[in-house]
């Protein structure tokens, strides 16, 4: 039982919300009960509280040292410490410790009104310091909760969207088709890149040089790895035709940034002139030899940012048009759609974009939960750390707890 | 304003920082110590702010850089609590501990380019980064509160006003580990879809939150057994360090996470 692994969707919706409103009544009444059945004060008092804490630690610390593989080999295989988040002794370490919490919570937000008499009578620090452990206990009892109850209704799925094809369908993380609410259509892929890179690449050790020339014009001038690196003439795009050895400007797809680059040696005055380009799928990249296995090189160019314009059209013909940008999803009804990636081998030219699809209805609740610890947060930072007068009776659930 | 400028300011920055730890032995008053000390962070952040014109982005992406918001935030949190309870150690214990993690930037530079990957723009980068420095710089100071008390030669028991501070310093860097991780998750999420996907960095980072919510948990009960209490942050320190940058190294995290740079 304890071994082995928590299927994956444990629960859905309706049951994760049925689920999680009855444990939530569970956790009043557990509460309401607990002064005529002392037993229940058990499930969270103050040695469930640290037990179910250090319990949780010990599972977390050992979470962080065994590798996620989900290998089945060995005693952390066995146990199920290889895939921690879908174990049972970890999951039921976790229920234990959003228990004995939720409980807990409850009995904060029951003195409510003891708060707002602090702050009738004055009691700015005390008022502050109570809130914000209030907070604390009902947002970290929220996200657990909504942790716990609401994984099963998450939905992650990707595709692929090329240039100008509607898209309807996606796939989960095992590979299993998802069938979305909406088509998208890619209507325009963009990268904006950072300024090339002229590195020195020594063969003997298979390894580039730590410093750099950043080309960002012409002009630029570095000394790298025992090199005075110049950048004579800098094209943005451009390309070298077949037999030719020199780079022309050139607007079309696959042009490449190309550099020609003067490298004199530091220590004997060496001098070595010619084209560097990272190269694309039209064109093959160009190095600049430097003798002894050294050689001037220009890695692919890093994206500095990438968008897709996408339009989104849902079962009714209602369309949408959105720009999305890592860390600016845009939000479709409950979906959310995310840039992933693009075709890093056509860099600047790829006509495909990758997208990610995320349902999560539980979002807003989660989102809450978020936004009220960081205001707890803020209210244990303005009371100064300074512990209430009410927090030496407070901090021991089994002694009168109960207002 | 470069990397190779760092070993003047950081130099000028030292000077400030001891100045102001003597100055707190041998004179009456807060104000003089506390101002060269302060003249000391100046300087430092002087030197980060004209790294951060330099870069054209924030130095918050290397390790090498988060040292930097690290000393700085060190000698902040060492003024801070030598005004609030004016003990006269404690600026030397900070100046100690930026000095070597400016003095671990001098001999181990890193190179800082301009590139930054389109996860780390976002709103959430400075202050998830800031806020977490400033946690681990109140933490390390409560550490070193901790080994001081628990260590110290005349084997006095910890005061209950030494306590109280412990306590105080451990809540407040508690509350900026809280905050650095609820940005995080509110980053994550914008950024991949997940608020929290027990990466290892994440992973340890919980370890870490737990670790000194157990000790805020357990000292009301351990009033009596302090060894217990500092024993518990100094561990709890580990477990940040390995948040920090103990995962770069740990195999188990090889491979596994986005966070190692």
């Amino acid at each position: 039982m304890a071994a082995g692994g928590i299927p994956a969707a444990f629960l859905r919706y309706p049951w994760s919300l049925v689920a999680a409103v009855n444990y939530l009544y569970l956790l009043v009444l557990v509460y309401a009960m607990s002064d005529r059945f002392r037993w229940l004060r058990t499930l969270w008092d103050g040695k469930s509280c640290i037990t179910s804490l250090a319990s949780v630690l010990v599972m977390i610390i050992v979470y962080g040292l065994v590798r996620q593989d989900g290998s089945k080999d060995g005693l952390a295989g066995v146990l199920g410490f290889t895939s921690m988040s879908d174990s049972w002794i970890f999951n039921l370490m976790l229920a234990a410790l959003m228990t004995s919490l939720g409980i807990r919570t409850v009995a904060e937000l029951g003195r409510a009104g003891q708060m707002a008499g602090m702050l009738r009578t004055g009691r700015i620090t005390d008022f502050l310091h109570n809130a914000a452990r209030t907070l604390v206990h009902v947002s970290v009892s929220v996200l657990l909760v909504s942790g716990i109850f609401g994984s099963g209704d998450k939905v992650k799925c990707r595709l692929t969207a090329r240039l100008g094809e509607p898209v309807g369908m996606a796939a989960d993380a095992e590979g299993k088709a998802v069938v979305l609410p909406f088509s998208v259509v890619l209507e325009k892929f963009t990268v904006d890149g950072y300024p090339p890179k002229l590195f020195v690449f020594d063969s003997e050790e298979d390894a580039l040089s730590e410093d750099f020339l950043s080309v960002e014009e012409e002009g630029v001038k570095a000394d790298v790895a025992g090199w005075f690196l110049s950048a004579d003439r800098y094209l943005d795009m451009a390309g070298c035709m077949p037999g030719d050895t020199v780079y022309r400007e050139l607007e079309h797809v696959g042009a490449v940034p190309a550099v020609y680059v003067t490298a004199e040696n530091l220590s004997t005055g060496e001098r070595h002139a010619g084209w560097v380009s990272c190269g694309s799928r039209i064109f093959s990249s160009s190095s600049l030899a430097l003798g002894s296995g050294a050689a001037v090189v220009m890695p692919p160019p890093e994206a500095r940012q990438f968008l897709s314009r996408v339009s989104v059209t849902d079962k009714d013909g209602n369309r949408d048009v959105a720009d999305i940008r890592v860390n600016h999803p845009a939000r479709y009804g409950a979906w959310r759609i995310y840039q992933a990636g693009y075709d890093v081998t056509q860099g600047r030219w790829s006509t495909v974009s990758m997208l990610e699809c995320v349902k999560d209805p539980w979002y807003f609740l989660v989102d809450a939960a978020l936004w009220l610890m960081l205001v707890s947060g803020a209210l244990m930072f303005l009371s100064g750390g300074v512990k209430g007068t009410r927090g030496k009776t407070e901090d021991r659930p089994d002694k009168n707890m109960k207002p | 304003m470069d990397w190779s400028h760092f070993i003047f300011y950081g130099a000028a920055a030292a000077i400030c920082w001891i100045a102001g730890a003597v100055a707190a032995y041998r004179s009456e008053g807060v104000r003089p110590a506390a101002a060269l000390s302060l003249c000391g962070s100046a300087i430092f952040l002087v030197f980060i702010t004209g790294l951060w014109i330099s870069l054209e982005r924030p130095p918050m992406r290397t390790v090498g850089e988060t040292r930097l918001w690290y000393s700085f935030f060190v000698s902040i949190a060492g003024i801070a609590v030598f005004a609030r309870w004016r003990y006269r150690w404690i600026l030397l214990f900070s100046s100690v501990m930026s000095i070597v993690f400016v003095c671990i930037n001098v001999l181990k530079p890193e190179i800082h380019d301009k590139t930054l990957m389109p996860a780390l723009q976002s709103v959430w980068f400075i202050p998830h980064v800031s806020v977490y420095m400033m946690a681990y710089a109140l933490l390390g100071a409560v550490t070193l509160f901790a080994v001081y008390l628990w260590l110290r030669p005349s084997h006095r028991m910890p005061s209950e006003r030494e306590m109280q501070m412990c306590d105080s310093l451990v809540r407040i860097g508690w509350a900026f580990l809280s905050a650095g991780m609820v940005m995080g998750a509110l980053w994550a999420k914008e950024a991949w879809g997940d608020w929290w996907t027990w990466d290892p960095k994440e992973t340890w980072a919980a370890a870490t939150w737990l670790g000194y919510l157990l000790y805020l948990h357990l000292r009301p009960g351990l009033r009596r057994d302090s060894s217990l209490a500092f024993a518990l942050l100094v561990f709890s320190f580990l477990l940040l360090q390995m948040c920090w940058y103990g995962i770069n190294y740990l195999p188990s995290a090889q491979g596994a996470s986005v966070h190692i740079y």
